[in-house]
């Protein structure tokens, strides 16, 4: 299998400067990462447990700032981002996590409008939005379910859905399919393999290599908080 | 903010008393206590420094002129008092008006005081609008010419002030202090549900909820116990006045009954009561909401 470094497309999504990131207590998370996410690229970002990888998603989502260098997503350097615009930040980022993080007691449609009401939107495109985003995960049927009555991967689905709701230009998936079955596993990945084929920009953090040299173009390695590896795939497994 | 968003938004914090219903009944519960409590400690300060007031004007400087003082200089006198600071009302007892008082206490034995008519000095009778300076106000009436001396009820207006300001600083450090109890309860109350649905609030920050959108549920909440327990306790603190007020008047004790007058009415009252125990409980769900949600939010 051929790989090559990779070289940044000329519409940089997310954009990493010789970032440094010292928790309070002196552990170096990231030390002088310099990296480039173009749009539309599907990258995976590999490495093992305590590598950094929380720390590159949490810098992406404001949620901790560098202690140096500079970290720009979708355009904005995030350390002269003022607090009060972070909402708006992440209404640009579809996240999705390991653990789903859906509201128990809100069904599948009530879960993905809840993204959707929180940033303001009128609830007569709410109801339009939601069974369409539902519709494209394949849980059409599954609208007035509550998360506990879904499988694993039906809950990765509403939770894909509710990321997908805002159409954002970056999707964020945190370990999505480290709660689930491995075939389930392949459906999930198709279907941000889906969502990236529209232009959207997709980075899946995981520790499973497998999966990332199936799916993945690019593959960033991160070891002791060093991005060691940034290759190009040729052809990932096609959808 | 769009007006269905703030209604949503209103739904989720009503929604959230339902969902934490225990919780939020003991709150309402121990909130309401603290409102009777202060409202019933409010209103006796009220109506105690009401009654000192009352007594107070009671509370007269008789100020007796030399028996020689003629009537136009008795008048002058009576202007001089007028002009002091602190003089409220002036009411001037001629010499044969307080021969006649004299003339009505020995009724029966009239005849003994005949002759006598011009024997009893002319005076005036003096209330003060503060007693605490009375002393002072003493003092000016004393050195004013033709005046022979004063009568000042110096101890029972000590009394009346040592009373007014044990009421006063007590009832109000009372509620003051079941304030701040209030406050603990619903900040606590918010604190827990807040707790509870940490991980929702941490949801609702990665998906862009600005943090006056998450906040505001939890306002609704804190406020809307708030409400609820001030109507509670305005309604028991009313019925309570008004039980009060019911036994004073069947006592049928000429004392009561004539402070009774000077006592706060409820018809009077009520509205500010009600109005007051809401507005305090909005004041209170809403600063100990504040204090609750805060810590969360750094997601």
């Amino acid at each position: 299998m051929a790989r090559k470094t990779i070289v940044s497309s000329s519409s940089v999504m997310i954009q990493f400067s010789n970032v440094k990131k010292v928790y309070p207590g002196g552990n170096v998370a990231l030390q002088g990462v310099n990296l480039e996410i173009g749009r539309g690229e599907f990258v995976f970002v590999l490495g093992h447990s305590g590598a950094g990888k929380s720390t590159f998603l949490k810098l992406i989502l404001r949620e901790e700032v560098a202690t140096s260098g500079k970290v720009v997503v979708g355009g904005r350097d995030l350390s002269k981002i003022r607090r009060k615009d972070i909402p708006y930040l992440r209404r640009g980022l579809g996240v999705v996590f390991q653990d789903f993080r859906l509201i128990p007691s809100m069904n599948a449609f009530e879960n993905v409008a809840f993204a959707m009401r929180v940033t303001n939107i009128p609830e007569k495109e709410i109801k339009k939005r939601v069974p369409y985003v539902l519709n494209l995960v394949g849980l059409a049927g599954k609208a007035r379910s509550l998360p506990d009555e879904l499988s694993g991967g039906e809950q990765q689905r509403v939770a894909l859905a509710r990321a997908l709701v805002h159409s954002p230009p970056i999707i964020i998936a945190d370990e999505p399919t480290g709660n689930i079955d491995p075939e389930l596993s392949v459906e999930i990945m198709e279907l941000l393999k889906a969502i990236n084929m529209v232009g959207t920009t997709v980075v899946v953090v995981t520790h499973e290599h497998e999966l990332a040299q199936r799916f993945s173009e690019r593959i960033i390695t991160i070891d002791h908080g060093n991005v060691v590896a940034d290759d190009m795939q040729i052809g990932g497994e096609a959808f | 903010m769009r007006l269905s968003s703030f209604g949503y938004l209103c739904k989720q914090g009503w929604k959230n008393m339902g969902a934490n219903r225990l919780m939020t009944f003991a709150s309402i519960g121990v909130l309401t206590a603290c409102f009777i409590i202060t409202g019933i400690a409010a209103l006796l300060v009220l109506d105690i420094n009401a009654v000192v007031d009352h007594l107070a004007d009671q509370n007269e400087i008789a100020v007796y002129l030399y028996p020689e003082v003629e009537d136009d200089r008795a008048e002058q006198i009576g202007n001089e008092i007028r002009a002091l600071p602190n003089v409220g009302e002036v009411e001037y007892v001629s010499k044969l008006d307080a021969f006649g008082k004299m003339e009505r206490m020995m009724e029966g034995y009239g005849n003994l005081l005949d002759g006598f008519e011009q024997i009893f000095p002319a005076s005036y009778n003096v209330t003060v609008e503060d007693l605490g300076l009375i002393g002072e106000t003493n003092q000016r009436l004393e050195a004013i010419d033709g005046v022979e001396r004063t009568y000042v009820p110096v101890d029972l207006a000590e009394i009346m002030i040592t009373i007014k300001n044990a009421v006063t600083y007590g009832g109000w450090g009372i509620v003051i202090l079941l304030g701040l109890v209030s406050l603990i309860v619903i900040s606590n109350t918010i604190r827990l549900t807040v707790f509870a649905r940490r991980r929702e609030i941490s949801i609702m920050k990665y998906v862009g909820a600005t943090n006056t959108f998450i906040r505001l549920p939890f306002f609704v909440e804190g406020m809307t116990v708030g409400i609820i327990a001030g109507l509670l306790s305005s309604g028991v603190v009313c019925g309570a006045y008004y039980l009060a007020m019911n036994f004073l008047h069947e006592m049928y004790n000429v004392w009561v009954l004539g402070l009774l007058d000077s006592l706060l009415r409820l018809e009077d009252i009520w509205y500010f009561v009600v109005v007051g125990a809401v507005v305090l409980g909005v004041i209170v769900g809403g600063i100990g909401t504040a204090s609750s949600v805060k810590k969360h939010l750094k997601v």
